[in-house]
């Protein structure tokens, strides 16, 4: 392997040399994929809660009531109600709006970036690659949650913040994957080919190295979806993130850590739960396309 | 004195979880014992132990208890006694005070505690930067005639120098730092006070011993304190219930019930001099109309707030300064709830239908964060719809002191008896604070501040006292919300009694059996 | 091998310079005054002015980065202003305490990850690799700040195995102490090391040198110890090598949860209190740590695996 490269290694990690271990689901669950369909469907869910949230929620989500506090599970309050009276559930399904939204919205940003640089950096090389690989270390380098939460007292709270501060970090992943298969395309025949025929450059990078090289992306994309939403949440419970009292899961999660010992676990359960399902659906769904799209084979 | 909410909703995550845990062991009949070791438990470690440069709660309380100072609050945090100094007189043209010291008073190196120590002690806070010198910029010149007498000439006719006195900035330290400098010394500090520094383990522990040549004689019964550091509180908790420590500082709110429902622990709520405050910024519309003040101070309501954030610890306040002092206005009641009494005040007003505005929660602390929604939820009810704006404390202070906000919480607490500190702290537009940060400017207030600290008729004072609370009451530039007390949970302890200033008193503390 | 190893610290000299000088810009930027932070409510604007002009913060922003930098070579990370110390002896206290639990979980994700994994592996259609595949999706979906309040629950307060969070005095309470917290941190990392390893030793045993060994008559353990596993031990080793950072970053925000006098909650302290020497000189070390890792298990990966070259 090359000298240089924390970025090398990382590509091996992602990539390993040969690809058919990549799913990971038994045999039977593999021949129909039914893992696409599995986490298809449970991300469908938890979208279409957050679309249709005003018409599934029975009580507003923000409104305080400080007399029906700290209620228990019943038909009216399906997950109980948090400690200043609202309906967790009502919450869960709004926070589904905001923390969704901002999860698969923050990573436009960083796939785009980092499979323009990705691609340029790999196919070029050279000083641009050199610049483009320290600064990714830089970002390595520097412990992730302190450059984020910097970022937000720069900024200060809310969606935007953390939509910025997500993508200074992490599109970097993205540059690394896409280099490493850029630098494997660079030396096909086909590239030669298509330089010789007097394609010009922009039109060989547009035209073949991102559909070959994209596919890998969108399936890490899932589970930088899945980051994205720890990191929104983990924000949120340092209080640093979605301002109150808009619901969002990891404030939801950070206000109900002092009733645990009270044993008012809805408060926390029910939100980390929320957090829960959409990732196994991320993860499934990203397992079902790392085959569909035969990146496997 | 400062006392932060503690920032880290991640350090309460462990903290409240465990204290089902902790079952009560037995203590036996509580009969006092001479000597040992207590040990008490703080969420936050001291960060510096010489007296003119902290400003937070635990560098202060252990400071308190390592130096004297001239005089000491009493315990109802009313009045100042002797202490260093054994009497106090102001001169006949007012100008000046001359203060006389106990003779048999030594610093733990040794040497006796003479005029010079004090002089160079004051001089020390007098410097610009001491957070706390704006207490002693009254002071124009220190004269030391002998070895037992300090005179303070002041600007003006100053009544509070004597409970200025008492404050831990001004402690007193030997002159010179003893020929250490500042640095050295701070590392072994020398004081004159019940306890004498023993060791300090950063991030862990600070050790006091009993200092044997106290001046106070028979005291301090104990043989030493360990100040631990535990920032969790639940942790706090368990080690108090296993006897492991024996006070634990600040439980929190929600804890409270489960810990009196413990056998052998005892919670007390001393009176403090917090209040609790919801301050707006006249500078800024629609708050420049005091009848969209008077319309929010009516529509917030206080006691569901109390009960659901405090869990009822403490009492809705109505003057601006606290109960805990001899200038407080009983006769100002609590602003009460009324929602249609809130919507004539904003009918009345240059905003009939309601605006949109934003109030600054510092982050971190949920129990603001509570706070902060209980009022935009009332405030929705009479058309204010309120935006919610989390800053991390250093940039919300920063906000506040620029005046660069709408609406605002914070807290507060005197750090010497006299009412004079916080009268002019949130009551004046140049004491420090823009009028606790609303930016509020009355000229009536600076006179009755003035006043009252150059009177030394106690009815005169308290009848300027009086009046500078109803002006603050009358226009609302900020609404003080709740007078808090402080909350100590503890085991085989008897004659722990902090007072309303803080102070803990520790020569007096005794363990039992 | 030492040329490699001159031209690794040379390329990785920009990399530090770049953390640091977003470090400096990143504080000095944010709002928030470290004067008025460290002398309360109530002071003066007076004091103040006078504290900053004291630490030179009424300097130019240049010109104060400047001057941090010629500070820097010369080796001096500067005086905590919160802590009232050099930083160098706080970072002797708080250093150790987090390498130790960044190393402790290191091992933890080893030794719980090892043994999924390569069950997974062995036996990819059964119930077991399904099992392993949920826990994986859960804990990857879970954030360490919920599962360290989960571990507390369970196993510090439910059945108080374990304490619940501080840092005790003595050295096997401190050991003790630490486990929860590491096995928080690891959780975090598990997820990506078992697909990581599961992937390697499927491929391993796909290979013409497994076949050949089975072929032979080789019984499965000694393909298994000997040359699959010692196959995923490169992998396992270049992953934690990347992971380092985000173990690293994961201190930060666990020793917060459980109260671990580390260099996490001291950088918290600094960011908070806006000290900005401190928050300067903990990023630094933080950077210099995972650069000295990526270099590491460079050297390692070289070791394990004879077909990389240092070149």
């Amino acid at each position: 392997m090359t000298a240089t490269d924390a970025a090398a290694i990382a590509r091996t990690a992602i990539t390993p040399p040969s690809r058919k271990s990549r799913v990971w689901a038994p045999a039977w669950m593999r021949r129909h994929n039914l893992q696409l369909w599995i986490g298809a469907g449970m991300l469908g869910l938890m979208v279409l809660a957050a679309i249709f949230a005003p018409l599934i929620a029975p009580h507003d989500p923000t409104t305080p009531d400080a007399a029906h506090a700290l209620l228990p599970v019943s038909a009216d309050h399906l997950f109980g109600t948090d400690n200043l009276g609202r309906d967790i559930f009502s919450r869960v399904v709004y926070g589904a709006r905001s923390d969704l939204t901002i999860a698969i919205v923050a990573v436009v940003a960083p796939f785009v970036i980092g499979l323009a640089f990705g691609i340029v950096s790999g196919y070029f090389g050279g000083w641009f690659d050199s610049i483009m690989m320290r600064l990714a270390d830089i970002v390595t380098a520097f412990p992730f949650f302190i450059l984020v939460i910097a970022l937000v007292f720069l900024m200060g709270n809310g969606a935007l913040s953390i939509f910025i501060a997500i993508t200074c970090v992490s599109w970097v992943a993205y540059a690394r994957l896409v280099r490493g298969e850029a630098m494997v395309l660079r030396n096909k025949e086909f590239v030669a080919a298509c330089q010789a025929s007097g394609i010009s450059t922009i039109g060989i990078l547009v035209r073949h190295f991102v559909p070959n090289v994209v596919s890998q992306a969108i399936v890490y994309a899932m589970s930088d979806i899945v980051m994205n939403v720890g990191v929104i949440v983990t924000l949120s419970y340092l209080g640093l993130g979605i301002t109150p009292p808009t619901p969002d899961w990891g404030s939801m999660m950070a206000g109900g850590q002092q009733f645990l010992a009270g044993g008012f676990y809805g408060m926390t359960l029910f939100p980390a739960g929320a957090v829960i399902w959409t990732s196994l659906a991320l993860s499934f769904l990203g397992d079902g396309l790392t085959h569909q799209l035969r990146i496997d084979r | 004195m400062k006392r932060l909410k503690t920032l880290c909703g991640a350090v309460a995550l462990a903290s409240t979880v465990a204290l089902t845990a902790c079952g009560g062991s037995g203590t036996g009949s509580g009969v006092a014992q001479s000597g040992g070791d207590l040990v008490m438990a703080r969420a936050d470690e001291a960060t510096s132990l010489l007296p003119s440069v902290p400003t937070d709660n635990a560098s202060i309380w252990v400071i308190e208890e390592i130096y004297d100072t001239l005089t000491v609050p009493d315990q109802s945090g009313k009045s100042v006694q002797p202490s260093l100094a054994t009497s106090w007189t102001q001169s006949p043209d007012k100008l000046s005070w001359t203060f006389h010291l106990r003779k048999d008073a030594k610093f733990t190196n040794g040497k006796a505690v003479t005029s010079a120590d004090v002089k160079f002690s004051i001089e020390q806070n007098q410097k610009s930067d001491a957070p706390f010198s704006f207490i002693d910029t009254v002071i124009t010149k220190i004269d030391t005639p002998d070895a037992a007498t300090v005179v303070f000439h002041t600007k003006k006719p100053w009544s509070p120098l004597p409970a200025d006195m008492a404050l831990y900035a001004n402690s007193i330290v030997p002159a010179d730092y003893g020929g250490k400098s500042a640095t050295e010394f701070a590392k072994h500090p020398v004081g004159s006070g019940p306890f004498k520094f023993a060791s300090w383990s950063k991030g862990s522990s600070l050790k006091i011993v009993k200092n044997a040549k106290y001046w106070r004689k028979g005291l301090p019964h104990l043989d030493s304190v360990t100040f631990t550091t535990v920032p969790d509180s639940n942790t706090r908790a368990t080690q108090l219930a296993s006897n492991q420590i024996q006070i634990n500082e600040y439980p929190s709110n929600s804890s409270i019930k489960t810990l009196k429902a413990q056998p052998n622990l005892t919670v007390n709520m001393f009176p403090s001099s917090e209040i609790d405050y919801l301050s707006m910024n006249v500078r800024r519309a629609p708050f420049d109309d005091v009848n969209v003040r008077k319309a929010i101070s009516l529509a917030i309501d206080k006691k569901a707030i109390l009960q659901a954030v405090y869990y009822g610890h403490g009492t809705l306040a109505g003057g601006f300064l606290s109960p805990t002092t001899w200038a407080h206005n009983a006769s100002i009641k609590p602003v009460p709830h009324d929602v249609a009494a809130a919507k004539a005040a904003l009918a009345k007003s240059s905003h009939p239908h309601g605006f949109t505005t934003t109030i600054m929660v510092g982050s971190g602390s949920q129990d603001s964060s509570s706070e902060a929604q209980l009022v935009q939820g009332d405030l929705a009810k009479i058309g204010i719809k309120v935006k919610i704006k989390t800053l991390d404390p250093s940039a919300e202070s920063t906000a506040k002191h620029a005046g660069n906000y709408d609406m605002a919480f914070g807290l507060y607490t005197t750090d010497i008896v006299d009412p004079d500190e916080i009268a002019r702290f949130a009551g004046t537009y140049d004491g420090g604070s823009n009028t606790l940060y609303s930016g509020y400017k009355n000229s009536k207030m600076d006179a009755l501040a003035a006043t009252a600290s150059s009177s030394s008729q106690q009815s005169e004072r308290k009848a300027a006292y009086d009046k500078m609370q109803q002006i603050i009451a009358d226009n609302v530039p900020y609404i003080p919300l709740f007078y808090v007390p402080g909350i100590y949970s503890y085991g085989k302890v008897k004659g722990f009694h902090p007072a309303a200033t803080g102070n803990y008193f520790l020569e007096k503390v005794q363990l039992t059996k | 091998m030492l040329r490699w190893f001159a031209r690794r610290l040379l390329l990785a000299i920009p990399v530090v310079w770049g953390v640091v000088t977003i470090s400096f810009f990143m504080m000095h930027l944010a709002p928030g005054d470290p004067a008025r932070t460290a002398l309360g409510e109530k002071a003066s604007n007076a004091s103040v002015a006078a504290l900053r002009h004291q630490w030179g913060l009424d300097q130019s922003m240049p010109l104060q980065y400047l001057n941090y930098l010629k500070q820097l070579v010369h080796g001096d990370l500067g005086t905590s202003v919160y802590y009232h110390a050099p930083i160098t002896s706080l970072m002797a206290q708080r250093l150790p305490v987090t390498i130790i639990l960044v190393v402790l979980s290191a091992i933890l994700t080893m030794l719980i990850s090892v043994p999924l994994a390569s069950r997974s592996a062995t036996h990819p259609n059964g119930i077991a690799a399904v099992a392993v595949r949920l826990f994986n999706a859960v804990v990857q979906g879970a954030p360490t700040f919920f599962i360290g309040a989960m571990l507390i629950l369970f196993l510090g307060v439910r059945i108080a195995i374990f304490p619940a969070g501080g840092y005790p005095a003595d050295i096997g309470g401190r050991a003790w102490a630490l486990v929860l917290p590491a096995l928080t941190i690891a959780l975090g990392t598990v997820p990506i090391m078992v697909r990581g390893l599961r992937a390697a030793m499927i491929e391993s045993y796909g290979s013409e040198y497994v076949a050949f060994a089975r072929s032979k008559g080789l019984p499965e353990r000694p393909i298994r110890y000997g040359y699959v596993l010692r196959n995923a031990g490169i992998s396992g080793v270049s992953i934690l090598g990347i992971q380092v950072g985000a173990l690293a970053s994961g201190a930060l925000v666990i020793e917060q949860v459980f109260a671990i006098p580390g260099m996490g909650s001291m950088l918290m302290t600094g960011i908070l209190n806006r000290d900005y020497a401190l928050v300067q000189a903990c990023t630094l070390v933080f950077g210099l740590l995972v650069v000295v890792v990526y270099l590491g298990t460079d050297l390692a990966y070289a070791r394990l695996d004879p077909r990389a070259r240092l070149s």
